[in-house]
């Protein structure tokens, strides 16, 4: 026992010295946990040695949880005992010694306490609640620390010391689950040992009505007993009369709303009493007090609650006068409470939400009071379940999704000047051009005509950006599509002298109303057509340069269905006369009106360019 | 005999002593003072063995004196220990026990020995041989354990509002009460909360409920932010999931109201509880959702497929057959009509489906976070697949929901 006495007193994490002083006194004979005799061994010297601690303690007038604390640097010492079962707690939550040691020193402990110093013992088990309710240690203490408790709230006072027995009840709850079969009152027996005792004879001088003040308090024997009003009818009968003499006056001394302005909170709190306090000459000032008719008030819906459906079987049910009694009573007591300031409507409101909920508690208990916890799915079977899903990206698949992720992510991306854009289309055929001058001498493998995926994303361009340049891709192929600015000029004389549907369209505009306006109109549209249809074919077939011809056939027999671009529509508006029986027609001159507006092309593209 | 202990050496109890106690000489002392709990250990084995009649205690008692100064009780409290020491010798011959049996009734009958001293300290087997209770032996041991089971094991608590009305009355009257809440009030309410639990055995996990229940009365209160965390964190889903499981109920015909998804949106969004473990309470379970919804898309599919399906093969005379029209006369109003119930069916899906109420809950409270973490650990998104109909048929839902619902759908699609 010397060597813990010693080891209380050394610095430092129990970690550091507990399990090998263990191993010094005790020599175990297995090396990390004790045997049965070697624990019980242990156990004696611990108990033994918190005695003394104690018994020192009190011999020194100290509280004995501060006994041995010393203030070192400004920093303060834990005190003996607190060391000590610190020490054991660390052994027992590794399972180095038997872990109901530790319950059975605070069982120990509280039982040589007074009562003062049993606040601070209690304080040392509500620090540690979270280690002593890991699920190895609860296993083997819960029945010390049970009767540990309710030996505790036994000395007790249930007048004096009721907030240390609300820290006891609610430690309890919290240690134990919430279906802990020792908490849950199944028998559901009522709270008959809440007597209140009020004065059986008048003062003297007496101002209140004394029949009164002893009538309102009797009610109070069938509150905490409920069923006896159901077993014998005469009890119902004295207690339906009592409580019309309450109601009655309550009913005749309503409250104003100023008597409602109850005080603040913080002056309640001051002189709240839990019990009801039952001088006679309280009455009076009882009356007036909003929460005070409320607690009274809702006692009594809380017992018609449990009169209209009592128990497990029909048998108990209240007969039908009664029922009718209490249907009444009920009614009278909802007006009175609504009655009550402040805001009584919405006070009433609110109990018989409660109420209603209430009833989940009621069937709970009926059916023996089941255990109703559910815990969450395994973090393992969740995964499960995400994997079953995990192709449901919200794009379609993981890639799409985390583009879709990154724009959203990431909205100032597009202000910035480095991002990636389309290109200018003179910047983008640059190298074709380049490759076109034949002094550069490329080889066909290194062309980049040659390169389909250059080729297809360079139409695209200028499908969109250059419709005169893409148009010449039917007459030229893609060599065509090169804007001519970019091309050295024997190269650009190749490509430049040639219409296209631009140059017809303002050739048309400027020989309106010349004679053959009709014929060109066709042309033209038969063109557009081609236009259209062009692009629709190159997209279909990729990169594949297409026959021109093929185009224009397309063209043709789509031609009613395709979609056209309005302003070409506009242009063909006036002149659909034709269009129908100049479908062939347009197809065999398409060339003509092509070269027609030949010579304004360039007059046209240059200053776009 | 020699199945006994071995018979006390005897120091004080000498056998000139028996003698002169037999004998009855008045006179008689012990020359030194003897230690008291030796001397009676001895005596007492002395008149067991029969050496000594039981007549002559009394004699012997009067003519000691103890070394050590002895009151009245600690003599009666050490007679009984030696009785109820001797009276466990199960090898003790019958006759001695008889004669033990005597000497106990004596001390009592003598007023040596208060009777609540055996009663207290010795088996139940002995105290009925010498008539010291009556009920028997095996009756008061099961009593027993009962009574040690009530007093050491049991919790005194209340927890329903009948069992202790008046300490739930002024519970509910005080957390209904509309105030306006500072830190002060919250420290005065749990105070006094604490204060009703211990005075009337209130059970806390039932206080928790109703503070819950109070809570969602009262969303705008944030006293109750600050009332929360004295329970235990652990319960508090369970507690607010068993709310959830009253819906669930099939006595039970109404919707879960909308405060109640609000206030568990609430309580996730402050971090009281995890939004897993309150998953876990809700209804439908996911694999019965995911059962329930390819059950409705594909009998879906299969209605739409029928729309302007004829059959071929019908003869005249099946056409005229009433059972065969439906699969002719489907056109468009039919599919309308098909159209309106399956949202109809749909709607009181929705209103019943907790999970998506829920949902609902987290966007009132605008947490849109914890809105999109619901979204991947519950089976939501399916229902999200026909978002459009969920909107459309939730009616039920009220409006400011299905704004919050509309701007949440147009949000994650």
């Amino acid at each position: 026992m010397e060597v813990f006495r010693r080891a209380i007193l050394q610095p430092g994490p129990p970690e550091s010295f507990a399990l090998q002083t263990v191993q010094q006194v005790i020599k175990p004979q297995k090396q990390t946990k004790l045997v049965q005799d070697e624990n019980q061994l242990l156990e004696n010297i611990f108990r033994t040695l918190l005695q003394e601690l104690v018994s020192s303690a009190v011999q020194s007038g100290e509280q004995i949880m501060q006994y041995g604390q010393s203030i070192d640097d400004g920093e303060t010492t834990q005190g003996h005992i607190p060391r000590l079962l610190d020490i054991v707690l660390y052994l027992c939550e590794n399972e180095h010694i038997e872990g109901g040691m530790i319950f059975q020193l605070l069982e120990d402990l509280t039982e040589m306490s007074t009562m003062r110093n049993c606040k601070d013992v209690f304080g040392y088990i509500e620090s540690k609640q979270d280690i002593l309710g890991k699920p190895e240690l609860f296993a083997r203490g819960k029945l010390v620390m049970l009767r540990t408790c309710n030996q505790l709230l036994r000395r007790l006072s249930k007048a004096n010391d009721v907030v240390f027995c609300g820290r006891i009840l609610m430690f309890l709850a919290h240690f134990f689950p919430l279906s802990e079969r020792s908490a849950v009152n199944i028998k559901g027996v009522f709270n008959t040992s809440n007597e209140t005792k009020y004065e059986k004879d008048p003062p003297d001088g007496i101002s209140i009505d004394f029949n009164f003040y002893k009538t309102f308090w009797s009610l109070q024997e069938h509150f905490c007993n409920p069923p006896s009003l159901t077993l014998a009818p005469t009890k119902w009968k004295k207690f339906t009369s009592g409580l019309m003499v309450v109601l009655n006056t309550f009913e005749a001394q309503p409250l104003s709303d100023e008597e409602g302005d109850a005080n603040s909170l913080e002056e309640e709190a001051a002189n709240f009493s839990i019990k009801y306090l039952t001088s006679s000459k309280l009455m009076g000032l009882e009356l007036k007090d909003p929460s005070f008719r409320r607690h009274i008030l809702v006692q009594c819906l809380i017992l018609f609650d449990y009169l209209k459906a009592p128990g497990k079987s029909e048998k108990d049910l209240p007969s039908d006068s009664m029922k009718e009694e209490i249907k009444s009573c009920e009614e009278r007591v909802k007006k009175l409470l609504e009655m009550t300031p402040p805001k009584g409507e919405n006070f009433l409101h609110k109990i018989e939400h409660i109420l209603e909920r209430e009833k989940n508690w009621v069937w709970w208990k009926r059916d023996g009071c089941p255990a109703f916890e559910k815990q969450p799915a395994e973090k393992k079977v969740v995964q499960e379940g995400a994997k079953k899903r995990r192709p449901r990206w919200r794009m379609g698949n993981k890639e799409l999704s985390q583009l879709w992720k990154w724009a959203d992510q990431n909205p100032n991306a597009l202000t910035d000047p480095q991002r990636v854009r389309t290109p200018a289309i003179t910047d983008y055929w640059k190298p074709l051009a380049d490759d076109m001058d034949p002094a550069a001498g490329i080889e066909a493998e290194y062309h980049h005509k040659n390169n389909r995926v250059y080729c297809w994303k360079g139409l695209r361009f200028s499908a969109r950006q250059d419709l005169e340049g893409f148009s010449r891709f039917t007459e030229f192929g893609i060599e065509g599509v090169v804007p001519l600015e970019l091309l050295t000029p024997e190269e650009r004389s190749k490509y430049q002298a040639k219409p296209n549907d631009k140059s017809k369209r303002v050739k048309k505009e400027e020989t309106k109303g010349a004679a053959h306006q009709v014929e060109e109109n066709q042309i033209a549209t038969a063109a557009n057509e081609i236009d259209g249809e062009g692009i629709r074919a190159v997209l279909e077939a990729s990169v594949t340069p297409t026959d021109t011809d093929a185009t224009v056939a397309t063209g043709d027999m789509s031609q009613g269905g395709s979609p056209i671009p309005d302003e070409h529509q506009k242009q063909s508006s006036d002149t659909d006369v034709g269009q129908e029986a100049g479908q062939m027609e347009a197809d065999a001159e398409v060339e003509a009106g092509m070269i027609d507006g030949g010579m304004d092309t360039e007059v046209d593209l240059d200053p776009v360019g | 005999m020699s199945m006994s202990l071995p018979p006390v050496e005897r120091a004080y109890v000498r056998e000139d002593c028996v003698r002169e106690w037999k004998n009855g000489t008045s006179n008689f002392k012990l020359a030194d003072p003897v230690p008291m709990l030796r001397f009676l250990y001895e005596l007492c084995s002395t008149m067991v063995s029969g050496e000594l009649p039981l007549q002559k205690c009394k004699a012997a008692l009067d003519s000691v004196e103890f070394s050590d100064k002895v009151s009245d009780e600690e003599l009666a409290s050490s007679f009984a220990d030696i009785v109820t020491q001797l009276s466990q010798d199960i090898r003790m011959p019958g006759e001695h026990r008889a004669r033990l049996i005597k000497l106990a009734k004596w001390l009592v009958e003598s007023s040596l020995v208060p009777l609540r001293l055996f009663q207290e300290r010795c088996e139940e087997e002995f105290l009925w041989e010498a008539e010291m209770i009556k009920i028997k032996a095996q009756e008061l041991k099961s009593k027993e354990v009962r009574v040690n089971t009530r007093l050491l094991y049991q919790q005194t608590k209340f927890n329903l509002l009948r069992e202790e009305s008046e300490g739930y009355a002024k519970l509910v009257t005080l957390l209904c009460r509309n105030s306006e809440t500072s830190s002060h009030n919250a420290a005065a309410t749990i105070g006094i909360i604490k204060s009703l639990i211990g005075h009337f055995d209130l059970d806390p996990n039932h206080v928790f409920d109703i503070v819950l229940e109070c809570f969602e009365l009262q969303p705008d209160s944030n006293v109750f932010l600050e009332l929360i965390p004295i329970f235990p964190k652990s319960h508090a889903s369970q507690i607010l999931g068993f709310k959830f499981q009253y819906y669930q109920r099939l006595e039970v015909n109404s919707p879960v109201p909308f405060g109640l998804y609000k206030l568990t949106a609430l309580l996730v969004k402050e971090d009281f509880i995890d939004l897993d473990s309150i998953y876990a309470h809700l209804l439908p379970k996911d694999d019965e959702a995911f059962e329930h919804y390819s059950a409705f898309s594909s009998k879906r599919l299969d209605e739409a497929n029928k729309i302007g399906k004829i059959n071929l093969a019908a003869t005249g005379k099946d056409l005229m057959d009433d059972e065969k029209q439906g699969d002719v006369t489907i056109d468009l109003f039919a599919a309308l009509d098909m159209e309106a119930e399956a949202v109809g069916e749909r709607s009181t899906e929705c209103e019943n489906n907790q999970t998506l109420g829920l949902l609902t809950g987290f966007l009132a409270v605008n947490d849109w976070y914890h809105a999109i973490c619901y979204l991947s650990v519950s089976h939501l998104y399916i229902l999200l697949n026909i978002f459009k109909s969920v909107i459309a048929c939730s009616g039920s839902l009220k409006k400011q929901s299905l704004l919050h619902m509309t701007l949440f759908a147009e949000h994650i699609s």
